[in-house]
């Protein structure tokens, strides 16, 4: 080497700056787990944590004979997080056996078993797309018993009788609703095994009516 | 100034232990970071055949006389050259980026496998120059031919370490000030141009320094930081890296420090700092061993300084010192190209160190 001094100069000013780079992350890091570690925490899980309530089962409405006449039914729609790709638009065509909705966040109602399994298989691919469970009352088809078992209405995440039967046990048949804490990913959707509950939902009893089907039907009977 | 004096034989042990060492904790990185995964060892079990087939990589190019690879330079930088041009019509695309071939059930990036032969074919090149203008005008078509293919791909991470590299060695070889000056400017200019004709890497620098966007531009770094600082001084347990799992992207790979950080915590990292900057040193005292020719010493230090920048980089990123580059830590993250890739560079440097002394011998 012509100049082995020049040389041996220049490697040292090289490993200089790499050396005072280095230091400069012992310094960053001691700044997050130090002066700023409660900070930064606190907006992590605040952007990272929800909290909600999760309404309680509502029991059932059964005749003396073991007819259910009122009942909870779980249903799953899909909502995308943001607008959707033509890629995800054709995925979801191909996936589902129904056109999808206009709407700006819900684009499917009532997944089917098949459906759901698909989507679920999907979930890694397409992290945008969150299945929302949503809990609707049904009744009996005898119409001439709706007026008798009245309606419900969800009313501060809790589903309240507004008439009927329903409204006269509301209390019996409604439960406690459970308090939640769970983490959500970029996509705002839940994070597996990261359900706490801060009060566990206490569910609603069923509720056993003094009458058969058939004297039900037979005769008005008024709640 | 003190010269590092350490004898060959040391720094080959201290060089071959620390690579080994770095290549295990990298492992036990990728375990927490996937122990919430259905498959917690599926990627751990992968980067050990990684690790051994790896090592195994580095003691043969070891123990290979380094003048097999100098009479071999030109076909070695064609082999480089074609793998890398030729990803436009035959790579596959993984995130935006076409850096990848697939043989079976894996991908190989060239780009990592190709660091070797850049750092010999330059080494070479510059050693053999003794006019300043002559080294100069060499830069120009290093930069064309080694560092327009990775911009195409595009991967300017990857561009920037070779870019960082190619003028570490022009400087060793005895480059000017100014001339380097000159180049950084224009690399700068170049730089700030692709910042400008891509929005993707302004939203990376919005998410880096403002508040605005923390679901979109800002989550990556928003989730580093939380990871560092969940980890604190002493870290979490073992399998209690949650943040890694659960939110930090490709914390197996891109943010591998980060998760490290989150379950070793501040004082428990200082262990692969430590060994990383073994490595560099033990790298930077062959360097300078005066017996070796000018090309062995400057492929020696051209890959410290290499090795140096990307793992500097890396951390820089997953410390949210600089937005995020998608670059791997080396010998430390999960990848194959990656890993074999950074062996074979060690492998050819120890070559290079060695080789006088197998001639005393």
């Amino acid at each position: 080497m012509k100049n082995a001094s020049c040389y041996k100069k220049r490697l040292f000013l090289l490993s200089a700056f790499f050396g005072a780079w280095l230091l400069l992350i012992p310094l960053r890091i001691f700044y997050f787990i130090g002066p700023g570690r409660t900070e930064t925490v606190l907006r992590g899980e605040e952007l990272a944590r929800q909290s909600g309530l999760l309404p309680a089962i509502r029991g059932r409405i059964i005749t003396r004979d073991g007819h259910i006449l009122a009942w909870n039914e779980r249903f799953f729609d899909l909502e995308c997080a943001v607008p959707l790709s033509p890629e995800l638009r054709s995925f979801l065509t191909s996936a589902l056996s129904r056109e999808l909705l206009a709407e700006e966040k819900t684009i499917f109602r009532g997944l089917s078993a098949a459906e759901f399994s698909v989507i679920r298989k999907s979930a890694r691919r397409y992290p945008e797309l969150k299945i929302v469970p949503r809990v609707e009352r049904c009744y009996t088809k005898d119409s001439r018993l709706h007026v008798f078992l009245g309606r419900c209405e969800w009313q501060n995440n809790r589903l309240t009788g507004i008439s009927g039967i329903e409204k006269q046990y509301d209390d019996t048949l409604a439960g406690e609703s459970g308090q939640y804490e769970v983490m959500l990913d970029r996509y705002r959707n839940w994070i597996k095994r990261s359900l706490r509950f801060r009060r566990k939902p206490r569910h609603g009893h069923d509720l056993y009516l003094n009458h058969s089907l058939a004297e039900l039907t037979a005769q008005e009977v008024r709640p | 100034m003190n010269c590092p004096k350490l004898r060959t034989d040391t720094a080959v042990l201290l060089i071959c232990a620390a690579t080994l060492l770095l290549g295990i904790w990298g492992i036990l990185a990728i375990v927490t970071s996937q122990a919430e995964h259905t498959e917690p060892l599926r990627l751990a079990g992968r980067q050990t055949v990684f690790l051994l087939t790896g090592f195994a990589l580095l003691e043969m190019i070891r123990r290979i006389p380094f003048d097999f690879f100098r009479r071999r330079k030109f076909i070695l930088e064609i082999a480089a050259l074609c793998s890398l041009w030729a990803l436009p019509i035959a790579g596959e695309r993984i995130n935006g980026m076409c850096g990848w071939y697939r043989i079976g059930d894996f991908y190989c990036q060239p780009s990592e496998l190709t660091k070797a032969v850049f750092l010999l074919v330059m080494a070479i090149t510059f050693s053999g120059m003794r006019n300043d203008w002559r080294r100069f005008r060499a830069v120009l078509p290093a930069l064309l031919l080694w560092v327009i293919p990775l911009v195409l791909q595009p991967d300017f991470g990857t561009a920037s370490v070779y870019t960082a590299s190619l003028f570490c060695l022009y400087f060793l070889a005895g480059g000017s000030w100014k001339k380097l000056c000159a180049l950084g400017m224009t690399c700068a200019a170049a730089g700030l141009y692709f910042i400008y004709r891509h929005p993707y890497i302004q939203r990376r620098f919005i998410g880096l320094y403002t508040d605005q966007d923390p679901l979109g531009a800002g989550w990556h770094v928003a989730q580093l930081k939380l990871a560092i600082a969940r980890g604190g001084w002493f870290g979490t347990k073992m399998d209690g890296a949650y943040w890694s799992n659960a939110y930090v992207p490709l914390a197996y790979n891109d943010s591998a420090f980060a998760t490290m950080l989150e379950t070793l915590g501040f004082l428990g990292s200082l262990p692969v700092l430590l060994a990383g900057m073994v490595l560099i040193y033990a790298l930077i005292a062959l360097a300078l061993q005066k017996h070796l020719r000018r090309e062995n010493r400057l492929l020696i230090a051209g890959c410290a300084f290499l090795t140096a920048f990307q793992a500097l980089l890396h951390i820089s990123v997953n410390v949210c010192l600089i937005p995020p580059t998608g670059l791997t830590l080396p010998l430390i993250s999960y990848g194959g190209s990656s890993f074999i890739g950074c062996c074979v560079t060690i492998g050819l440097a120890l070559s290079a160190a060695t080789e006088k002394s197998r001639r005393n011998n």
